[in-house]
């Protein structure tokens, strides 16, 4: 349960800090060059999540070239003789789960980033602020409500991901799902297994109820503001 | 407003109709298959011939349904809350006694199928299954460890891989990530109370409690836990050694000559994959046609040319090449298999435990 919190919550920032400037990029490039731009981020949605996993086994596998680039600066920068390898850990976890969640990110981001009024931006130039200021004080607050939209839809899949750790996790990557499964298939446990869907199903409903609450209370704020 | 009315009450009458509809078409299209005999098998993925469930059709008129599952513990899974509608399955030993306490099988009419006298005589009675009232032996084989032959001899020079402990034991320092356990939770524990010195059902507190302590201390020794894809792992070069059954081992040895395997001096599991027909079967008569044509020598010889498990068929053997019954992978010397043991159904409180203790190890 623990495990797979911290593998979902670092999944999603992983994704967060991959997805804004891919996001940002799509939003800001030549109109006729976005919907291009858009398509390679949902390309990979046309192929099942299985067949993904299983092309990156073989993409990050020991024998593939990336894994023995990365093999190669590991051994050069720790000193370590071995490496452990991308895959079969609980690195090839998170890079699997990343992979297969980013486009859930960068939609959100981008659909907020599209709409968001430019001069807004132009407005925090003008007067003077860095471009860092600009981000921070005004493009990542008018699109937080997107941010946080962008978290959920990725942190919820992640953290009852089965296929990804079964597949390119090690020994100690035992997710909930994985678990689940094992109660359910293996120890014939019905009971258990539904009760910890159930603790799943209580997750998502906490979350969602978290964010609405959220948004009410920054919806009220505005109302008092104005 | 009144727009949204209409709209969801015609919704609503849409969803009766398409409801009627569904009703009568199960029905309509039952009635013209009424004259055509059908059969339902549920089996293993890659588990038969690549014209077997065709030249069935031929020979007896019957069509097939062919649906797959990916272990045992899923098909059990599945019939357990009722039957879905399959007629022959192919569960393995330890299921078979599962299923048969579960009340989920049929038993068998001897007299429908006559080919069952091409089988050895060994697999004409069972512990599992007293008379074999239930099941037909399809292909057996056992579970042992399945290696990199160059990997291993880097390591170890002539001395034998002979034993568990290099997968379980303070030997596996030796292949420290290199090593792929089995999620078979029944085959792990199994394999790791032999190499104890233990019955591969040993239900004793204190042996499986040792084991779990071995398997936790050796644990950071292993790259994975792998699926049923352990045979994989070793072809694309991630694991040197893996727990896994000879058939799949046997596969990618055909890729990859310097991949082989051996059954622990320990012994390992030895296991067998019956037909049966599931409780609930609408096609009983088409069921044992198909139990007996695939027990045809010249049928299941052709299975055993596909997917290289050895055959019980004593009739179907004497048409194999000497080079498939001469083979060490397939067929494990008769040391071998008296020390190894079948994996009994022990209890459901059993499997629960079984599953605990991974979990617990898994987890530390």
């Amino acid at each position: 349960m623990g495990y797979s919190l911290w593998i979902a919550l670092l999944t999603t920032l992983i994704c967060l800090v991959i997805a804004y400037p891919v996001a940002l990029v799509v939003a800001f490039a030549a109109p006729k060059w976005r919907p291009l731009l858009l398509l390679l981020v949902i390309l990979p949605f046309w192929t099942n999540l299985l067949v993904r996993t299983y092309a990156l086994k073989s993409v990050l596998g020991s024998s593939s070239p990336l894994s023995q680039l990365a093999e190669g600066i590991y051994k050069s920068v720790t000193g370590s003789e071995t490496f452990p390898g991308l895959i079969l850990n609980d690195l090839g976890v998170i890079i699997g789960l990343v992979y297969v969640h980013l486009p859930f990110m960068v939609l959100p981001l981008y659909t907020a980033l599209e709409k968001l009024d430019r001069s807004y931006l132009e407005a925090s130039l003008d007067l003077g602020a860095s471009q860092w200021r600009t981000f921070f004080q005004v493009m990542v607050p008018l699109t937080l409500p997107a941010i946080i939209a962008g978290c959920i839809i990725t942190f919820i899949p992640a953290f009852g991901a089965l296929v990804t750790p079964a597949l390119l996790g090690g020994t100690d990557s035992l997710m909930i799902g994985s678990l689940i499964e094992d109660q359910i298939k293996r120890a014939n446990n019905w009971p258990l297994g539904s009760a910890l869907s159930m603790l799943l199903v209580y997750a998502t409903f906490l979350i969602l109820a978290l964010q609405s609450w959220l948004s009410e209370r920054r919806a009220r704020r505005t109302e008092l503001r104005a | 407003m009144p727009l949204t009315t209409t709209a969801r009450a015609s919704r609503r009458s849409f969803l009766k109709h398409s409801l009627t509809v569904a009703a009568v078409v199960p029905l309509a299209s039952r009635m013209a298959w009424a004259a055509e005999r059908k059969l339902n098998i549920y089996n293993f993925d890659t588990y038969i011939g690549p014209t077997t469930l065709e030249s069935f059709s031929k020979a007896t008129g019957i069509t097939t349904r062919y649906d797959l599952y990916a272990d045992n513990a899923e098909l059990f899974a599945r019939l357990r809350e009722g039957n879905p509608g399959y007629d022959v399955i192919c569960p393995t030993n330890d299921t078979v006694e599962r299923m048969i306490l579960a009340d989920l099988l049929v038993p068998l009419d001897h007299s429908k199928i006559p080919n069952l006298a091409n089988l050895e005589p060994r697999f004409m009675d069972a512990a599992y299954d007293k008379g074999r009232k239930y099941s037909a032996t399809y292909f057996w084989g056992t579970l042992g460890i399945g290696y990199r032959s160059d990997a291993v001899k880097a390591v170890l020079g002539e001395a034998p891989l002979d034993s568990w402990q290099y997968v379980y034991g303070a030997d596996s320092a030796k292949f420290a990530g290199k090593i792929a356990w089995a999620s078979d939770v029944s085959a792990l524990i199994g394999c790791g109370l032999k190499m104890l010195g233990h019955s591969l059902n040993s239900t004793d507190e204190a042996a499986l409690k040792q084991l779990e302590e071995t398997l936790i201390a050796n644990k950071k020794n292993v790259r994975t836990i792998a699926g049923d894809n352990g045979q994989e792992l070793l072809l694309a070069g991630e694991v040197d050694l893996a727990i896994d059954f000879n058939g799949d081992i046997k596969q990618v040895s055909t890729e990859e000559p310097k991949i082989t395997y051996v059954v622990p001096k320990e012994g390992g599991q030895l296991w067998e994959d019956s037909w049966c027909i599931a409780k609930g079967a609408a096609n009983i008569a088409e069921a044992h046609e198909f139990i007996n044509y695939i027990l045809t020598p010249e049928v299941h010889a052709d299975i055993a040319k596909e997917v290289g498990y050895a055959l019980p068929n004593a009739k179907a053997k004497a048409l194999m090449d000497a080079a498939y019954l001469a083979d060490p992978i397939i067929f494990p010397s008769d040391e071998v298999v008296k020390v190894s043991e079948y994996a009994k159904y022990l209890s459901e409180e059993m499997s629960q435990k079984y599953t605990d203790i991974i979990t617990r190890v898994r987890a530390a």
